[in-house]
């Protein structure tokens, strides 16, 4: 609710500033993969996101048309690896966001189909200020990341 | 956005002086005279080594598993995780299947990969066995009772897995597991020598593994 708020208010305010914004370069998408499903029906993907931008930004969600999406956030203390929902992200401008193993990654639970390697996932990120952009990122198997 | 915090046993205490120890490997520091095997290994070396835990679970097919007898004279790499897991376990098991598949079968036979569940309530032996079929079907699943599994981690002095319900941000129901991110490697002796932490790749596992599996032979 208190998220839904703040979103609605800063797309007031941006849509209030100069021109010169709108035309700012916000944040892009680099880099995604997802890793293909090992068992049952739940699959993790990440994306790297860049702030291109002068204006700062955030990251409010995650979405997909293949099932419901989180961004959980794991943390790694003293040995031991822990996992919450991630929240919203800020990401400032010249600063990038990298969801990488081990650290955040979209969480798929995936209502229909069963994506394999070679094939790509739509993700559709929701941002503050730049709006939804959808994307579609390959699916690879588990390992090293690349 | 508030995480959830639980009291740190004293053995996971004990692994943060094993976490903040550098990589052998990168230890430009260490005397020259040091140099034997073990400081050419990418693992994590544990000091001083820990002998074999003792504890018997249930393997993915319903016999009993006895960690110390059934692994003994081989290398071991012992990890504590779940299937619902999104990369830190499906990783290390994809790296360690994909080394062991490349190396000669006589280095490979020697070495046993055992899988212990910390979310006994999803991970079924069925679906234990389907996730491991997934990276090699030679990979041991081992399950048992709650109270089993916190004893066998205790057995082998890694930090207690945790289930933990997210404060916000979840869905109805849903849980995370907290669980050690390390693999832990025993030489063929019985011995627990090295931690592999979450971040190894699969060219530190190609330079090590064949170094467990022939340790006894290196007469270290």
């Amino acid at each position: 609710m208190g998220d839904a708020g703040l979103v609605t208010w800063r797309m007031v305010v941006a849509g209030m500033m100069l021109a010169a914004c709108s035309r700012d370069a916000g944040v892009t998408v680099s880099s995604g993969y997802a890793f293909a499903p090992v068992s049952g029906t739940s699959m993790s993907a990440y994306v790297t996101l860049v702030n291109r931008g002068r204006l700062g930004d955030t990251l409010v969600s995650i979405t997909s048309s293949l099932g419901s999406a989180a961004v959980h956030q794991q943390r790694e203390m003293a040995g031991m690896v822990h996992m919450e929902p991630a929240g919203p992200i800020a990401i400032t401008p010249g600063d990038s966001l990298t969801l990488a193993p081990g650290g955040r990654h979209v969480m798929l639970e995936l209502s229909s189909r069963t994506p394999a390697v070679g094939d790509s996932v739509p993700l559709t990120l929701h941002l503050a200020r730049g709006g939804e952009l959808t994307i579609r990122v390959p699916v690879r198997a588990y390992g090293d990341s690349p | 956005m508030k995480f959830q915090r639980m009291l740190l046993p004293a053995a996971l205490l004990a692994m943060c002086a094993c976490k903040a120890a550098p990589k052998p490997a990168a230890s430009a520091t260490a005397p020259a005279a040091k140099a034997d095997s073990a400081m050419a290994m990418h693992g994590l070396e544990l000091l001083p080594p820990r002998p074999k835990p003792e504890f018997t679970l249930t393997d993915t097919e319903g016999k009993p598993f006895d960690f110390k007898r059934d692994t003994h004279g081989y290398a071991t790499l012992l990890f504590f995780g779940y299937t619902h897991c999104p990369d830190v376990c499906p990783v290390h098991m994809a790296n360690i299947a994909a080394v062991l598949h490349n190396l000669p079968p006589t280095v490979s036979q020697k070495v046993k990969m055992v899988f212990v569940t910390t979310d006994p309530e999803r991970d079924t032996p069925k679906v234990l066995r389907a996730f491991l079929d997934k990276f090699d079907a030679g990979f041991i699943g081992l399950t048992g009772s709650p109270d089993e599994i916190l004893a066998a981690q205790a057995a082998a002095k890694i930090p207690a897995a945790t289930k933990e319900v997210p404060d916000t941000g979840g869905k109805p129901g849903e849980y995370f597991i907290g669980h050690a991110a390390f693999v832990f490697a025993y030489t063929p002796d019985g011995m627990g020598r090295f931690l592999y932490p979450f971040g190894i790749r699969q060219n530190d596992w190609a330079h090590d593994i064949p170094r467990l599996a022939e340790w006894a032979t290196q007469g270290s």
